[in-house]
C-alpha cells in the first residue's frame, strides 16, 4: 500500500437554500427577519470518510444527484465541505465536466494555455506539451480555430488532452467515458491505464458500471448522502445494479446498513 | 454561515509572483487580443464612445448654453477617457465573476484574478486613449510638461487600485444579491454629473465642493485635468483619490475574502 494521498473524514456538504439561490436585494428584505433556523437546508452528502492510496484507481458510483460530482468539486478544491477534514497532497488535474472551462472565443490553443494555468501548471510546462495536447486531440486544424465551432465531442477530446498530457499526480473525472466516439474513449482508457502503471492515482465518477469494473480496483458507491459500500469494484458494482452484497462487511464501511442507521445514531463503532 | 472545514490541498504548485502574473496576462490578453487583432475597428471603437459624447457635450454645452470655459473640447477629453475606463470596469467588474462561472465552477485558482486581469486590459484600453489626447493638447496649443509625463504613471496607478478595490466588493456582492448590477448601472449614470467632467470645479458652489470629494471619481478625473489642461500633479486631489483608494481596497477585499469560498456554490 502506497502513502494516503487523498483523505476525507467527516465530510459533510449541506447547502443552504434561501440566501443565493434567488439571490437578489428584496429577497434579503424580505428574509431578513426570518431566522436562520427558517431556511432550509438541503444535504447532499452527510459524514463521508475515505482514505485513497497512491497508485491506486478508484471509482464512485451512484445515481444521479447523489452528490458524486459534489464529492469531486470538493477534492478538487472548488466547493468547500460545510464541516469535515479533506487532505490532498499532489498535483492535481481535474477534468469536471470536459471542456466547460473552455472559453469560445479563443481557439484551442489559446485555451489550452489559459485552462491548464488555471490548473495550476506553469507557462513554460504548458509551452512544453503544447504540441503532445494538439497530437493527443486529434483536433488537426480546428486546433487553431475558436472553440465555438468546436462540437461537444471536440470539446470533450480538447478537455481530456489537456488533463491527461499535462501529467499531474492525482487525475480527478467526471463522465468522459460518456462523451466522444469509440476511438477516443479506447484511447482516454488507454491514457487511464498507462496511469495506473506510473502509479498515478485516478479517480474517476461513472454511471458505466461496466466500465467501472473493467477498469478500476476499487469502488465506492453513494446514495442517500452517505457511503452505501466501499470495495472491490466487482462486488460494489454488482451491488450497485441491485444484486445482493456477497461479502456484507462491505457495506457501509462502519458495519452496520444506512437503513438501520437513519433510525438511531449508532452508539459505537 | 460559520466555516468549521479544514481543508488542506498540498499540489506542489508555486503560486508566486510570476505564476500570477501570467495567469492575469493571459486572461487581460483574451479580451484585449479579440479586440484589437481582429479587426482595425476595434482601436477605433474605444474611441468612438468618448468622443461621441465629446460632441454631444460640446454641443449641448459650450454651442446652447454657452459656458465659458478655455478650450472645452479639450477639457472635456481629458475627463471623458478616464470616466469611460470607470463606467467600463465598474459596470464590467461588477459581473465579471457572474460571466467567468464556468471557470470558477471548474477549477481552483485564486479568484482575485478575474477583477484584475479585467482592471489590467481596462488600463490598457485607457493607455492607448492617451495619444489621442495628446493630439487635441497639440491643436489647442496645450504643451505638455515633464510633470505630464511623470505624472500619468502615477493617476494610472491610483486610478488601477481604486477601481480593483471597488471591482472586488461589487463583483463579489453581486453573486449574492444579483440585482447589484442594475443598480449600479444607474448609480453611475448619476456619478458623472456629480463629478467634474463637463463643468469645471470652479463653478462649483464653495458649499458642495467639499461634499463633492465624498464621490472617489470626482477628486480622480481633477486630477486628471489638472496634469492634462495645466501640466500639474495636483497632490490634495491625488492624496483625496489616495484615501479613497485605501478605503476601497480595505472594504473590497475583506468583502471578497469573506465571501470568496461560497463563490462556486452560488452561481
Amino acid at each position: 500500500m502506497g502513502r494516503t494521498v487523498i483523505e476525507l473524514e467527516n465530510v459533510t456538504k449541506y447547502y443552504d437554500s434561501h440566501i443565493g439561490r434567488s439571490g437578489g436585494l428584496k429577497n434579503l428584505l424580505l428574509n431578513f427577519a426570518k431566522s436562520e433556523a427558517e431556511c432550509k437546508r438541503y444535504t447532499v452528502l452527510e459524514n463521508l470518510s475515505f482514505k485513497i492510496e497512491e497508485g491506486t484507481s478508484t471509482a464512485i458510483v451512484g445515481r444521479n444527484g447523489v452528490g458524486k460530482s459534489t464529492l469531486l468539486s470538493i477534492i478538487a478544491g472548488v466547493l468547500l465541505p460545510s464541516s469535515g477534514k479533506v487532505r490532498v497532497s499532489g498535483k492535481v488535474s481535474s477534468l469536471l465536466e470536459l471542456g466547460a472551462g473552455f472559453h469560445p472565443d479563443l481557439t484551442g490553443r489559446e485555451n489550452v494555455r489559459l485552462y491548464g494555468m488555471l490548473l495550476g501548471f506553469s507557462k513554460k510546462m504548458i509551452l512544453e506539451r503544447v504540441e503532445a495536447i494538439k497530437e493527443f486531440s486529434e483536433l488537426g486544424d480546428f486546433f487553431e480555430s475558436p472553440t465555438r465551432y468546436y462540437s461537444s465531442g471536440m470539446m470533450a477530446r480538447l478537455g481530456f488532452s489537456v488533463a491527461s498530457q499535462l501529467d499531474p499526480e492525482i487525475l480527478l473525472v467526471d463522465e468522459v467515458l460518456a462523451v466522444g466516439d469509440f476511438s477516443f474513449r479506447d484511447k482516454c482508457l488507454d491514457v487511464m491505464r498507462k496511469y495506473r502503471q506510473q502509479q498515478k492515482t485516478i479517480l474517476l465518477v461513472s454511471h458505466s458500471a461496466n466500465d467501472v469494473m473493467q477498469f478500476c480496483q476499487r469502488a465506492i458507491w453513494i446514495k442517500d448522502r452517505k457511503i452505501m459500500a466501499d470495495g472491490p469494484s466487482h462486488e460494489v458494482c454488482e451491488a450497485y445494479m441491485g444484486k445482493k452484497l456477497k461479502d456484507p462487511s462491505l457495506a457501509n464501511p462502519d458495519g452496520t446498513p444506512t437503513e438501520t442507521t437513519k433510525q438511531k445514531p449508532h452508539s459505537n463503532a | 454561515m460559520v466555516k468549521t472545514a479544514d481543508v488542506q490541498i498540498t499540489d506542489g504548485i508555486k503560486r508566486d509572483l510570476s505564476y500570477y502574473y501570467d495567469l492575469v496576462y493571459i486572461l487581460a490578453q483574451k479580451e484585449i487580443k479579440t479586440r484589437y487583432k481582429n479587426n482595425i475597428f476595434g482601436y477605433v471603437w474605444s474611441l468612438v464612445n468618448p468622443m461621441a459624447y465629446t460632441f454631444v457635450f460640446y454641443f449641448a454645452f459650450e454651442v446652447i448654453f454657452k459656458v465659458k470655459v478655455e478650450n472645452y473640447v479639450l477639457f472635456l477629453i481629458s475627463g471623458l477617457f478616464a470616466w469611460q475606463w470607470v463606467t467600463n470596469y465598474v459596470n464590467g467588474s461588477t459581473v465579471a465573476f457572474f460571466q467567468n462561472a464556468n471557470l470558477i465552477k471548474k477549477a481552483r485558482f485564486p479568484r482575485f484574478i478575474i477583477p484584475l486581469s479585467k482592471c489590467l486590459q481596462d488600463s490598457f484600453h485607457f493607455a492607448m486613449t492617451l495619444p489621442v489626447t495628446f493630439l487635441f493638447m497639440v491643436y489647442y496649443g496645450v504643451t505638455p510638461t515633464l510633470m505630464t509625463f511623470i505624472g500619468i504613471p502615477i493617476i494610472i496607478v491610483v486610478q488601477f487600485l481604486l477601481l480593483f478595490g471597488i471591482g472586488m466588493l461589487l463583483g463579489s456582492l453581486n453573486l449574492f444579491f444579483r440585482d447589484i448590477q442594475f443598480l449600479i448601472a444607474i448609480i453611475l449614470q448619476m456619478t458623472f454629473y456629480l463629478t467634474p467632467i463637463v463643468y469645471p470645479i470652479s463653478r462649483v458652489p464653495e458649499v458642495y465642493r467639499s461634499l463633492l470629494m465624498l464621490n472617489p471619481f470626482a477628486p480622480l478625473i481633477l486630477s486628471w485635468k489638472e496634469l492634462f489642461l495645466n501640466g500639474v500633479l495636483h497632490w490634495e486631489y491625488i492624496s483625496i483619490t489616495l484615501l479613497h483608494t485605501i478605503l476601497y481596497l480595505i472594504i473590497g477585499s475583506a468583502v471578497y475574502r469573506k465571501l470568496v469560498w461560497k463563490f462556486s456554490e452560488v452561481m
